[in-house]
């Protein structure tokens, strides 16, 4: 099982597409730390704008771990694509490439090679997570220095204290990778059913678009479904950086993801046991 | 005849009022006139509406005319306007019209109200002393600014004899806090409705204030650094 599961990694890492992803995160958070470093003022002062007759703030806004967080915030509605960029061909782009009928004529069962299928595009997601890790917080800290964060909100403001955060983030890099988890098995599973590699990636691209789009609706039309759209679990996220944190909310919240991730790979194993591979 | 004699009789009714603001600003500016700066220890707590921030610990600097900073080991609220504001205005004797407004009690203090018109400041309108009967300290000020409406400071002091308020409550008014969702980021939370947005909150700050040294010659440079400390 080692064997197989090294040697899916390898396949991952040798093909140039998985590193569009890695690329893209290091030239955004470039970017991102670029343009804070020379426009943040402005930014802090929209957040002021309703504060800014009576009251100012006092103290280095614009730190380290604010950078990370709007990163974490911008990236985190991008990361899913980048990942099913790489996941959502694991399985269609052997299918299309014909490699899937040798790599199964292999005395190694189904379940287990969509089982090392799967590891491997956990894998991938923990790769990307770390690169991110490492760009977004550690040179924010290097370039801005440390300090309390400002986390602005539909309705308000909080700020925590520079001592509450590092856990706060170790915990929100875990959530981010429960929640890419997820969006890996669904790109998996898309990938299970389909014998080209573009239709996985472009359906999951369109689900994640699509259920951001009526996560983000300001109107109370969609309230009724926003449970049941798992996207809305994966920015919870979110509430980990609140005062008090609600764990009950994101421990429910993590483990619908779980509950997801548990039946996308379900349904990837019933699919995949039956299927014609010659097809 | 009789107009002339009512308007010498308002004249006079006037001058004696504005002789009354005077007698109580008087000893006010007097004691004021022996600071100079001040330096000082700051705790800071706040009932900001939409603003969850814990209560932090600083240090504030004031200095003649008109500065003001608080530095803290963190991210703090403070008031834009300096809560000593009033030492310089009141300072500069025929900047301004005063009258006695009255008379209320604050916080069981009873106090004289003192309306102040200055006559040539750009941002404040008027500020409204309440200065203690029997220790001819400010106990409240309102202070009515030309666009961002009345803030309120009021005062309490420790001992009898402090010249310096001891804990300074500031309180203002602003509009409530809306962002959209799709800026934050903030999916999961309840939108606020556009006609909240418009609604006006009173935000405070209670700043308590402890181990003062006042006239140390602080230096100018040191209200030009980063407020973190």
């Amino acid at each position: 099982m080692m064997g197989t599961f090294i040697a899916e990694l390898y396949k991952v890492l040798t093909r140039p597409r998985s590193y569009i992803g890695i690329a893209s995160i290091v030239a955004l958070v470039v970017l991102i730390d670029t343009s804070f470093y020379f426009t943040g003022k402005q930014y802090i002062d929209l957040l002021f704008q309703n504060f800014d007759p009576v009251f100012r703030m006092s103290g280095q806004v614009v730190n380290g771990n604010l950078i990370c967080f709007i990163i974490l915030q911008t990236l985190i509605i991008q990361l899913p694509l980048l990942v099913a960029l790489v996941t959502g061909d694991l399985i269609s782009g052997e299918a299309a490439m014909g490699t899937l009928r040798y790599a199964l004529a292999t005395p190694v069962s189904r379940s287990r090679f969509i089982i090392t299928k799967w590891a491997t595009a956990l894998s991938y997601v923990l790769c990307i997570l770390l690169v991110l890790g490492v760009f977004a917080y550690l040179l924010s800290l290097v370039v801005f220095g440390p300090g309390d964060l400002l986390v602005l909100n539909a309705d308000g403001l909080v700020v925590i204290r520079q001592d509450q955060l590092p856990w706060r983030f170790a915990a929100a890099f875990v959530y981010a990778f429960i929640s890419l988890s997820a969006v890996a098995s669904l790109s998996l599973m898309f990938s299970a059913f389909a014998s080209n590699s573009i239709g996985p990636i472009v359906l999951t691209m369109v689900v994640i678009i699509v259920f951001t789009v009526i996560s983000s609706f300001e109107t109370g039309f969609f309230d009724p479904v926003m449970p049941f759209l798992f996207t809305n679990h994966m920015h919870l996220w979110r509430r980990l950086f609140s005062d008090p944190v609600p764990m009950g909310e994101i421990l429910r919240s993590g483990a619908i993801l779980v509950a997801h991730i548990a039946a996308f790979l379900g349904i990837t194993l019933w699919h995949f046991n039956r299927k014609d591979i010659i097809e | 005849m009789r107009i002339a004699a009512f308007l010498i009789s308002l004249c006079m009714g006037h001058m004696a009022v504005a002789q009354d603001a005077e007698s109580l600003l008087g000893p006010l500016r007097t004691r004021m006139a022996g600071l100079n700066d001040l330096t000082c220890n700051v705790q800071m707590a706040f009932d900001i509406p939409g603003v969850q921030m814990k209560q932090l610990g600083g240090k504030l600097y004031f200095k003649r005319p008109d500065r003001f900073k608080v530095a803290a080991k963190g991210l703090v609220f403070v008031p834009k306007q300096n809560p000593f504001g009033m030492f310089d205005l009141l300072a500069r004797k025929g900047t301004y019209m005063a009258m006695v407004a009255g008379a209320e009690a604050v916080n069981g203090t009873p106090c004289n109200i003192i309306n102040i018109m200055p006559t040539n400041q750009e941002d404040v309108v008027m500020v409204r002393l309440f200065i203690g009967k029997a220790d001819g300290r400010i106990h409240r000020s309102d202070v009515t600014l030309r666009r961002e409406g009345t803030v309120v400071y009021r005062n309490t002091y420790a001992n009898a004899t402090d010249l310096l308020p001891s804990v300074i409550d500031f309180e203002a008014d602003f509009k409530k806090f809306r962002m959209p969702k799709a800026i934050t980021g903030d999916f999961n939370s309840k939108p606020v409705a556009a006609a909240d947005g418009q609604k006006y909150e009173t935000g405070r700050i209670r700043m308590t204030l402890s181990a003062m040294e006042m006239n140390k010659r602080l230096d100018d440079s040191l209200f030009k650094d980063s407020s973190e400390l």
